[in-house]
């Protein structure tokens, strides 16, 4: 087919990166597993697991800021932590299908599926039915070298998806579908964000 | 830290030091591919910057294969897609390479109004598992605002465009008939595939209510002329898998049809895993001169040059790639003096329709109908003149229709029971079912729009990405309403027994008809391009892809994107030859 260019450069595993050796990393990605976060930095020849524990959210300036530790396997195998990062909201996508069910504490806030017009064909997980399918942070400043990594972790961004298959992780998802709603609709309303942050943080010290 | 800009290539890049190409072509899909062909043939020198991996027909395309070839039975490890594609709608575990990893490509949208972003990253693009159906628009379309007074018009017309949709079609191969319907033109086809025998009963249902019903027309060759059979391209044989790959290239795609024609020429360079960061603009002469852009897997970066840009990296993404673009003379973005750019974003709407069984059918011997990739289409039939005028909504809707046994019998999740009972009413249903689902225009607002990321979102590669605003009006929800009333009265006039209608719309971004963002216009203060796809602020560059459209007709795109390619190639080799370009 022509003048194909395909160039695979190997990445060669080092004993004890440098910091920022290998690049910065834009962004992580993580999987609401039970109360944490939990995703794999693909970097060949070597996968790095890691977990962010959250402690507890709150609201900062109006945003969602969530506190918690920071664990990564290193380029060297051995598991190293960070406590006190943060990780602060920066954007949220809307989720396609069917949204989680308010958790009991909540139920009499499942709202009529089309207040519009009874009559006209509802449009698929919007308004009301809306519903969270990814969250974005960003975290605070990360010593790539204390966590045994060569990368460049001064300004890492963490996708976390929500695709709960447990109840708590349900209810998880339903409270930061409104709290998002609450803080990022049309209609900012921190008093009833911070109702949902407080069920969030209850399920995070259970 | 970013790694320094490698300005000249390494050695084993197969690039050229310092070369100046006479186009860069940033996308190797419909529109992509298109522009490589057409500007090639002219003697241009071209690289095509493709951001996903090359692709092995052999290795990647699996039309072929039985559920008991691949593990998990073609549903693939368990969670992948809710874990990784969780946007990628139309991915199977057959075909989920083409598509991007939603992990990697973030995008975001506001709280109870998201958008479906089905994006294929890799050469070849959306066409190695696109829809394949292919409509001509008509001067009810490009004319629709001074048919009805909403919005503009779009700055051609079917004169325009019609020659160019002759060279599509001709090139492309699509199967249909001269339907000599004014609103939906004929072309140039190759024979219809026939309808099956459900298709055929709801065609005349259809016309019992006063409603044409035609066979679809589709980009798959269905008879054989001297330029597909130079090109290798085989007949479709109808096994029915065309969005796992199509690797006897009977469904038009970029990887059998025009990347190919392109390369034999020798004037064409790909390089696939080049994400494109931003255009660069000459500070001194305004022009665009080239892009800069990172190597996906090795994230080394780049900068390539070039006399002109075409932009062909599907509709969002040619204009993420514009508004990524900024620079002091385009703080807003590149062409975006007007402010346009981002707006005017729609997409059709679906989901609304009915489903039904035909009892004259049931029983019947199975054949195979699932290999068809084909079906019934029936028209738009509201707001075409005075007599159609709704009194509800404006522009239209039309039906895709099908009819007979699936591989699968789908039927088999509406029927009660188990055991041997249960497995002769699934037999007796299997050749009944009919479906119908709107296909719907959206009308164009400027309220519905994209613009990059306000809060500093990234992708993998650091590119900033897109937050998409958009919602149905009233209009739609009207159409809708309509749309689901008349494909009942449809399918009973048929005979159908109805076993479900209504439904829920597709929440926009589903159908995977995003167009608009970059609008034709001739008012460079109202629009972003011109009339032949040139933005009005850097005439070096083109955007030749769905982010042109003015507004979204009813019909699938693909073949006034190819058309609109043909026609601003061609103005781009006129221009050249007359020094205004290069």
């Amino acid at each position: 087919m022509g003048a194909v260019i395909q160039k695979q450069k190997s990445r060669t595993a080092r004993s004890a990166p440098r910091a920022g050796a290998r690049g910065r990393l834009y962004s992580i990605h993580a999987l609401l597993s039970g109360q944490e976060f939990i995703g794999t930095i693909e970097s060949p020849p070597r996968n790095h697991d890691f977990r962010f524990t959250p402690a507890e959210g709150r609201l900062k300036n109006g945003m969602l800021e969530i506190n918690g530790s920071f664990s990564v396997m290193g380029d060297d195998g051995r598991a190293r932590s960070s406590n006190g990062v943060t990780a602060t909201l920066a954007a949220m996508q809307g989720g396609l299908g069917t949204g989680p069910s308010p958790p009991e504490d909540f139920a009499s806030r499942n709202k009529a599926v089309n207040p519009l017009d009874p009559t006209f064909p509802v449009t698929e997980s919007t308004d009301s039915l809306g519903f969270v399918a990814a969250l974005f942070f960003r975290l605070s400043p990360l010593d790539g070298r204390t966590l045994g990594l060569g990368f460049d972790l001064s300004r890492v961004q963490l996708n976390l998806r929500l695709a709960p298959v447990s109840q708590p992780e349900r209810d998880m998802q339903w409270l930061f579908s409104a709290l998002t709603a609450a803080l990022l609709g049309k209609v900012r309303d921190e008093v009833v964000a911070q109702q949902y942050l407080d069920a969030i943080n209850r399920l995070l010290k259970a | 830290m970013i790694n320094q800009v490698k300005r000249t290539p390494p050695d084993g890049d197969n690039l050229r030091t310092q070369k100046t190409y006479d186009a860069i072509i940033v996308g190797s899909g419909a529109s992509g591919g298109m522009a490589a062909k057409e500007l090639t043939a002219a003697g241009f020198e071209v690289i095509v910057l493709e951001a996903g991996p090359p692709v092995d027909p052999k290795r990647d395309f699996t039309m072929h294969k039985w559920p008991y070839d691949v593990m998990y039975r073609g549903y693939g490890p368990p969670g992948w897609k809710q874990q990784e594609q969780w946007m990628q709608d139309t991915a199977s575990a057959y075909s989920r390479h083409f598509y991007v990893k939603d992990t990697e490509h973030p995008y975001t949208t506001d709280p109870g109004k998201p958008f479906l972003w089905v994006r294929a990253r890799i050469v070849g693009g959306k066409t190695l598992h696109w829809g394949r159906l292919s409509w001509r628009l008509s001067d009810l379309d490009f004319k629709a605002a001074s048919h009805d007074g909403f919005d503009v018009d779009w700055p051609i017309g079917y004169a325009d465009i019609a020659p160019y949709y002759d060279r599509a079609e001709e090139f492309v191969g699509v199967s249909g008939n001269n339907d000599n319907l004014w609103f939906l033109p004929d072309g140039k086809f190759l024979p219809p595939m026939k309808l099956t025998c459900g298709e055929q009963l709801l065609r005349r249902g259809s016309e019992k209510t006063g409603r044409p019903a035609i066979a679809s027309r589709v980009a798959m060759l269905t008879g054989s002329k001297p330029i597909h059979q130079k090109h290798g391209r085989a007949l479709c044989h109808y096994c029915g898998h065309c969005g796992d790959g199509c690797d006897v290239g009977a469904m038009f795609n970029s990887v059998a049809s025009t990347l190919p024609v392109a390369a034999a020429t020798g004037r064409m360079t790909l390089r696939p895993n080049s994400v494109v960061r931003h255009i660069v603009v000459d500070t001194n002469t305004g022009k665009a001169r080239g892009v800069a852009y990172v190597d996906r897997l090795t994230r080394d970066e780049y900068e390539v040059f070039g006399k002109v840009i075409i932009v062909a990296a599907s509709t969002l993404e040619s204009t993420r790639l514009l508004l990524n673009s900024k620079s002091r003379q385009h703080p807003n973005g590149l062409g975006n003096s007007s402010g346009v750019l981002g707006h005017y974003l729609v997409d059709h709407f679906g989901g609304i329709g009915a489903t039904g069984l035909f009892h004259v059918l049931e029983g019947r011997d199975p054949v195979n109908e699932d290999g068809k990739a084909s079906g019934l289409f029936i028209p738009r039939f509201r707001n075409l003149d005075k007599d159609s005028k709704h009194p509800k909504f404006l522009r239209g809707y039309g039906f895709e229709c099908s009819a007979g046994a699936g591989m699968f019998p789908g039927v088999a999740r509406g029927i009660p029971g188990f055991g041997s009972e249960f497995k002769r009413q699934v037999r007796r249903y299997y050749t009944a079912p009919v479906y119908m689902t709107t296909r719907a225009a959206m009308l164009s607002r400027f309220e519905n729009f994209a613009e990059i990321d306000p809060g500093g979102v990234v992708d993998a590669w650091g590119v900033p990405v897109l937050r998409i605003h958009i919602q149905h009006s009233d209009n739609e929800r009207e159409m809708a309403k309509d749309a689901a009333e008349t494909s009942e009265e449809i399918l009973r006039a048929a005979g159908g027994e109805l076993t479900s209608t209504g439904g829920r719309m597709t929440a926009p971004g589903r159908i995977i008809h995003e167009l608009g963002t970059a609008r034709m216009g001739t008012d460079p203060k109202k629009s972003v391009l011109n009339k032949y796809n040139q933005l009005h602020d850097v005439r070096n560059v083109f955007v030749t892809d769905g982010a042109a459209f003015v507004g979204s007709a009813n019909q699938n795109p693909t073949l006034t994107i190819l058309a609109l390619t043909i026609r601003a190639c061609e103005y781009i080799v006129d221009e050249s030859k007359r020094g205004n370009l290069l």
